[in-house]
């Protein structure tokens, strides 16, 4: 190992773990791309589990990268999920690390 | 800056794909036509306008929380740049009405009311597919690439044949067109109800 390599390496412990967790990295990357989703959007999206994807929804809420909304459309209650402004920049530094780390790797 | 990953890309284009998986913003569209079609050479086609806006927003958001969002989920995808967007539209209006009054004074009736008249179905089927170009371009389905084609070169041919009434030609080019957006959206509409079950369950946080 150089010593160019140690700080890449070392910053792997920096790593995000509520995003590095691949269900919730996975519903993270679908909601970076929408202003909005509901439940069952996600849970056919990523094909989770209903009360898998309600655990992992709350640890996002809990971490505060995703913020959820009781709304109506036509008269129809939905629960809606949005990525907040935490949770895109927790999103942007995760990959931006994770690339430094496996370009490192040759 | 970073580059965007192709999947996050992907993931982009299927849920946009997603959203237009029902056909029901083709049927709301040929319901349009259909009003262009009948307002067409009358006072009341002025008000095809608002009809527009309540169509194709509150409209089809009523049909969409009613058999779309039950069966695949809801999802909102990010808004254009307004900016962009006003300009993207802009620049196509003017172009297309540009072109026009230049083919038109090339063949010297750009001040002839009557030519602008029989130019309406070339104006209105270059209008719409630009719409259903920048469909296309977003959900890359072969179906909006048809109907930008559809409406460009019926709207053009529709010129041609020599129908007496004013705007005879205009009526005629939005009801064909009505009739091919609402086939291909029933088309499509079938085939989501058929391979895509209600979801009756909600979410825990829901009951």
């Amino acid at each position: 190992m150089t010593s160019n390599e140690t700080p890449t390496f070392e910053s792997l412990g920096d790593i995000d773990r509520t995003i590095h967790e691949p269900a919730r990295l996975l519903v993270m990357s679908h909601l970076s791309v929408l202003e909005s989703a509901d439940f069952l959007y996600l849970a056919r999206q990523t094909g989770l589990t209903r009360g898998n994807l309600s655990s992992h929804m709350r640890k996002l809420e809990e971490a505060g990268y995703v913020d959820v909304e009781k709304t109506f459309v036509d008269r129809l209650p939905l629960t809606v999920f949005r990525l907040t402004e935490a949770g895109r920049k927790a999103l942007e530094t995760y990959r931006e690390q994770m690339t430094q780390v496996l370009q490192s790797l040759g | 800056m970073m580059s965007t990953p192709s999947e996050v890309k992907d993931l982009k284009l299927a849920a946009v794909r997603e959203t237009y998986s029902d056909g029901l913003t083709e049927i709301v569209t040929g319901g349009l036509f259909f009003i262009v079609a009948l307002a067409t050479g009358r006072p009341a086609f002025y008000w095809t306008f608002l009809f527009a806006i309540l169509l194709l927003g509150p409209g089809l958001q009523r049909l969409k929380a009613r058999y779309t969002y039950p069966r695949i989920g809801y999802a909102k995808i990010q808004d254009e740049d307004p900016i962009r967007m006003r300009n993207g539209v802009l620049s196509w209006v003017l172009g297309v009405f540009l072109a026009t009054a230049i083919i038109l004074a090339a063949t010297g009736h750009i001040t002839d009311n009557l030519a602008w008249r029989r130019a309406a179905p070339a104006i209105g089927g270059l209008l719409f597919s630009g719409g259903f170009l920048y469909l296309a371009q977003q959900s890359r389905l072969a179906r909006h690439w048809f109907l930008a084609a559809f409406s460009a070169v019926t709207g053009i041919l529709m010129v041609l044949p020599p129908i007496p009434e004013p705007y005879g030609n205009l009526r005629v080019w939005a009801m064909v067109m009505a009739l091919v957006c609402l086939t291909v959206g029933a088309v499509v509409l079938r085939g989501f109800v058929k391979t895509t079950p209600l979801v009756d369950e909600r979410m825990p946080d829901d009951e």
